[in-house]
């Protein structure tokens, strides 16, 4: 039997559908946001954490598996590389040590209190690439007394600052986060120029100067309000003779890229 | 493998690159299976998913946290028209 075809009984699907979600989804973030910008983020850490560690667990065991398998003269060519680092790194320990010994004596000696602040070693779980904001998610947070605003060094250069705080994990930002604005002192031939600098990722940050500021290839870079700490190199310049500024570029004395674990420092 | 099925790994595989792969696999995953399956959603929570894990307010966006998840807003209203433009009857 035919049946006649009736057009309005005929069921299209929404050329609004997309929208309609869309516009459902807008609404919750802007209510998430507004009223509740901590709690799903403490969620999706937890979440996703275990995730991370496994993920970090798989690629170590990759790792081994492969150190396994390789040859016995890239071992030793290893071994002798590793025992060059080790010895470079025991003098900079020892300098480092002689260097607090001496600044906690002079703090001493100035009626400053020479408390340390609490250190922990914290795992980084994921950073950029996978960030697309050049943040780092650390294995630590309100359970080991992390605080929003804790500095993070890698070795001894601080890198950023703890902006997140959640049970067990923490995210840091770093200072060379893209767009990151930092107050430097570069150091030419022990004269001093205060410049703000604007992070640019991947450790990196430019910096303007008037041409008439002298600066080189290889200045140290001070943080303004820590010019005993090391920060960062000036990298490379640019700027013709004609144009009244050179745009500098500043490169960290830590990379972030490649390294497993930074240092919180709790204040 | 029926298209329910072959959603359901989709996701997997989005939500996996969130948590292990560069942001850039993720977007470029989230982008192709939009144009895949139909009304593909899940792009919208695994950019909120990639904020949530990874975004701090910054000053840059005026102290906004979720800049990713609008964008993807944003870039889904976007598609979903030029979806359905690719999708006309009447273009040739």
């Amino acid at each position: 039997m035919n049946y006649r075809l009736i057009r309005s009984s005929i069921k299209v699907k929404s050329r609004f559908g997309g929208f309609r979600i869309a516009l459902a989804f807008f609404a919750l973030v802007l209510l998430v946001a507004f009223f509740q910008p901590r709690l799903p983020g403490a969620i999706g850490a937890a979440a996703a954490a275990p995730f991370w560690r496994g993920g970090a667990w798989v690629a170590a065991s990759v790792e081994n598996v492969l150190g396994f398998l390789t040859s016995r003269q890239a071992l030793l060519n290893e071994v002798a590389a590793l025992r060059a680092e080790l010895a470079a790194r025991e003098g900079e320990r020892q300098e480092r040590a002689a260097l607090l010994e001496e600044n906690a004596a002079m703090k001493k000696e100035m009626g400053k209190n020479t408390d340390t602040a609490a250190v922990l070693v914290a795992t980084i779980l994921a950073m950029s690439p996978r960030s697309p904001y050049d943040t780092v998610a650390l294995d630590v947070g309100a359970r080991d007394r992390v605080a929003v605003d804790d500095e993070v060094f890698s070795e001894s250069v601080l890198v950023g600052r703890v902006s997140e705080v959640h049970d067990k994990t923490s995210i840091a930002s770093l200072f060379s986060s893209p767009g990151t604005r930092v107050s430097v002192t570069l150091v030419h031939n022990g004269v001093g120029t205060s410049v703000e600098a604007e992070g640019q990722g991947g450790s990196g940050f430019i910096a303007r100067l008037p041409r008439e500021v002298p600066i080189a290839t290889g200045d140290e870079v001070h943080l303004s309000d820590r010019p005993l700490t090391p920060f960062a190199v000036v990298a490379a310049m640019t700027g013709s003779e004609s144009e009244p500024f050179r745009t500098i570029f500043i490169t960290s004395f830590a990379p972030i890229n490649g390294l497993r674990f930074l240092s919180v420092h709790h204040l | 493998m029926n298209l329910l099925t072959l959603r359901v790994v989709a996701d997997i595989l989005l939500f996996q690159s969130v948590l292990f792969f560069p942001w850039w696999v993720g977007a470029s995953l989230a982008l192709v299976f939009f144009f895949f399956f139909s009304n593909y959603a899940e792009m919208l929570f695994a950019a909120f998913l990639t904020d949530l894990l990874y975004a701090t307010p910054t000053e840059r966006f005026g102290g906004l946290q979720f800049v990713l998840s609008l964008s993807a807003v944003v870039v889904f209203v976007f598609c979903t028209m030029l979806k359905q433009y690719l999708r006309s009857p009447h273009l040739v």
